[in-house]
Parts: C-alpha cells; sequence; structure tokens
C-alpha cells in the first residue's frame, strides 16, 4: 500500500509532465507564445487579434474569384496574432523585458533577424522563421514605440514581411497595415543603406 | 352456447392510459411554458459571458432586454418565408439564420473604473471552459468589446460567434449561429455577373486566342 501511495504521486507527475510535453509539442514551428497581455491600467490603448486557420482560410475562400493572388497568400497562413498595447509608466517596464526575453527566445530557436530598426524612440524588430531557406514557416514583429505602445505581432504559415500590409488589409487588422507599412518602409531604407555601402 | 374467450384485462390497465393523459397535459403546459420562456432566456455561451462580466464589475445591474430566437423559430421563419415572394438577397440572409440572441443590461448606481484585465481574464476562462476562444479584444478608455467563436467546429456551413460590448454602463450581449452557404452563393453569383461584364471576358468571349475565356 504505501509503494502505491508513492507510485500513484509519481505516475502523475509523469503524466503531466508528458501532457505539457505533448503541449509544447504541437505548437507549430513558426508560433510564438508571447504570454497573456493585459489591457493597461488606467484607460489605456489594447487590441488584440487572434484568428485561427480556419477563419483565414474562410476569408481566402470569399476572395479567391475576384482576387486569387491575395487568396493563396491567405491560404498559406495558418494563424494571426496581433497585440497593440498602450505604454504608461506603469507597464513600459515590464514590456520592455519582455520583447527582450522574447528576442532572446527567438534567437535561441533558429529565428533569423531580418530587419532591425532603432529610430527615435522607436525600436522594429522583424523575424523570419524558415525551413531549408525556401519556406517561410512564421513571422514575428515586434515594435516598441516610446511614447505610445507596443506592438506584438506573430503570422504562423507561409507569409513574407513584404505582404503584411495586404494581409492585414484583407483581415481588416489595421494595426497589421500599419506594421506591414513599417516593415515595408524599414525594409527599403535597409536595402537602400546596403546598396549605398555596395557601391 | 358459451360465449368466446376473452383474456382478461389485466387489472388497473384504463388506469394507466388515463395517467398517462393526466400527465401529458401538464407536462404540455410545461413545455410550453418552458418554450415561450426561452424566447427570454439567453444560451449557456451568452450567460457565461454576461455572468463574467458582472462578476467584476460591481454594482446594481439591470435587464433591460433579453431576446433569444433559436433553431425552431428560425426554421418556422425559413418555412414561412418561401411562401412569400423575397429578392435572393434577403431571402439568402434569411436562409443563413439559424439562431441569435441578444441581451442588454444597465448598471445602476456609482460605478468606479473597471479593470478590463481582471473582465478579460474572467471571460476567457469561463469561454474556454466551453471550447471558445477569444478572436478579438479591444479596450479603450471604459469601452471594452470582446469577440469569441469555437475552437473547433467552425466552417462556412456552421458559424457560430458570441460578442460582449460593455462602455462601464451599458453591456450588451449577443451571440449567432449561421449558415454563410446561401449568402456565399448570392455573392459568387454577383461576383459572376460582374466578372462576365468584365471587358476582358466579352471579348474573350467574342474572339478566341484571348487570355480570359468564359467557362
Amino acid at each position: 500500500m504505501k509503494r502505491l501511495m508513492l507510485l500513484v504521486p509519481g505516475a502523475v507527475m509523469l503524466a503531466s509532465g508528458l501532457v505539457l510535453n505533448v503541449h509544447a509539442e504541437t505548437l507549430p514551428p513558426g508560433q510564438v507564445d508571447f504570454g497573456t497581455f493585459l489591457p493597461p491600467a488606467g484607460g489605456g490603448e489594447f487590441v488584440e487579434v487572434n484568428l485561427t486557420g480556419s477563419l483565414i482560410s474562410m476569408a481566402a475562400r470569399f476572395i479567391e474569384k475576384q482576387e486569387p493572388d491575395v487568396a493563396q497568400v491567405l491560404n498559406g497562413v495558418q494563424l494571426v496574432h496581433v497585440n497593440v498595447i498602450g505604454l504608461n509608466d506603469t507597464n513600459r517596464g515590464d514590456l520592455e523585458k519582455r520583447t527582450e526575453k522574447v528576442r532572446k527566445e527567438l534567437e535561441s530557436k533558429g529565428w533569423e533577424r531580418i530587419v532591425t530598426v532603432q529610430q527615435n524612440e522607436q525600436k522594429v524588430g522583424v523575424y523570419l522563421k524558415t525551413l531549408n531557406k525556401d519556406t517561410v514557416q512564421g513571422l514575428v514583429v515586434m515594435v516598441m514605440d516610446g511614447k505610445d505602445n507596443a506592438v506584438f505581432v506573430n503570422v504562423v504559415g507561409d507569409i513574407k514581411p513584404e505582404k503584411l500590409a495586404l494581409l492585414g488589409e484583407r483581415l481588416h487588422i489595421d494595426p497589421l497595415k500599419k506594421i506591414g507599412r513599417v516593415t515595408e518602409k524599414a525594409e527599403k531604407t535597409e536595402k537602400t543603406e546596403e546598396a549605398e555601402s555596395g557601391k | 352456447m358459451q360465449p368466446p374467450y376473452t383474456p382478461p384485462k389485466p387489472p388497473g390497465s384504463g388506469f394507466r392510459a388515463g395517467y398517462a393523459v393526466a400527465a401529458a397535459v401538464p407536462l404540455f403546459f410545461v413545455l410550453c411554458v418552458v418554450g415561450v420562456t426561452g424566447y427570454f432566456r439567453l444560451g449557456s455561451e451568452t450567460t457565461a459571458l454576461r455572468q463574467s462580466l458582472m462578476g467584476s464589475v460591481d454594482g446594481q445591474w439591470k435587464k433591460t432586454i433579453a431576446v433569444h430566437l433559436g433553431w425552431f423559430t428560425t426554421s418556422l421563419v425559413r418555412a414561412g418565408s418561401q411562401l412569400v415572394k423575397l429578392d435572393p438577397e434577403p431571402r439568402a440572409a434569411i436562409e443563413a439564420v439559424r439562431g441569435v440572441e441578444v441581451g442588454v443590461y444597465k448598471l445602476h448606481g456609482d460605478s468606479q473604473r473597471e479593470d478590463h484585465g481582471a473582465i478579460l481574464a474572467r471571460a476567457d476562462k469561463a469561454m474556454n471552459r466551453r471550447g471558445w476562444v477569444r478572436v478579438v479584444g479591444v479596450s479603450h478608455d471604459r469601452d471594452l468589446v470582446t469577440v469569441y467563436m469555437p475552437r473547433k467546429g467552425m466552417s462556412m456551413r456552421n458559424l457560430k460567434c458570441c460578442v460582449m460590448v460593455f462602455n462601464g454602463r451599458d453591456l450588451v450581449v449577443a451571440s449567432a449561429r449561421g449558415n454563410l452557404e446561401p449568402l456565399w452563393a448570392i455573392a459568387e453569383k454577383h461576383l459572376e455577373l460582374g466578372l462576365n461584364r468584365h471587358p476582358l471576358v466579352t471579348c474573350a468571349a467574342l474572339g478566341p486566342g484571348l487570355p480570359i475565356r468564359r467557362e
């Protein structure tokens, strides 16, 4: 009986460990867990959009005859997660820490940083997870707009950064539209700088 | 001459039929009452969403209205609409709706600024337990909007969503179930008509060898 008493908690711990492990394994390679965000105290801005594959494929079906190219982009996407959190004195520090933590995690897991912008008080980081350098598995955009807000975007699936604005437009996600334009602008600036340094 | 043999009736069988009728009548009334009051009762998801907010905000709540049109009513409306001459668009809209419910509530008395984080956490917990996930959450100043959808089993034929809107004083919870196929068919028809009017398609129909051909 004593043995049984010892075995039961052991089995429970093992089973829960296995369940947690399975849960971690089921997360697609392009998906990132930013953690839970809460609206800022005092009524600041907070937007969270979490679109699953079934909803996105439904949106794709609606436009596949009119705009087959856009439908193809949408069909390649499995999940869109957008978080916009208004910054204030109480949450700024925490969000900066979290951005740093996610950045480190992405780098350790083989994500490639393709765009970095640090201008005035704005910090933009765009990360891409690829398979064999051809297929994009996921995209992460993190923006810390010093005074206004922090933005976290994770798109799981085959999506190129230059298509973010298009995705935001078609799925009616305004923050994604804005972030897409910022990313496009940053990419163009980086390419111009590279070309200039090459000369 | 002896009369033909008739098996004796089991004792009390007449009474049993009487009991059944006697039980059926009140049961019918009970079902009627449940059916009628059902129009003013919200479903479990909408109720859970409402309760999660009311549990997070102090104050006295008063119901302004709560209406629930389930599958029975929407089926009746659909069947009734077959007898009426309607344009395809409104008919498709009627065909698409499988259930709607709306509840409007008002918070009375002085209320302090609500903790939207706590409200969202509580609502998420209640809805996740039922297999629903938050698709949208927007908070600005005292306004809070959330949209939930089932985690699994979503398709054009079976679309469900639950919405909660709160502005610090008024709360609106609503949920809808529908089949988007009829609406989609109408949209496709319009799209095809539009495409057929496209100059390139007209050209393709008139002369072969052009890149677009009408199927």
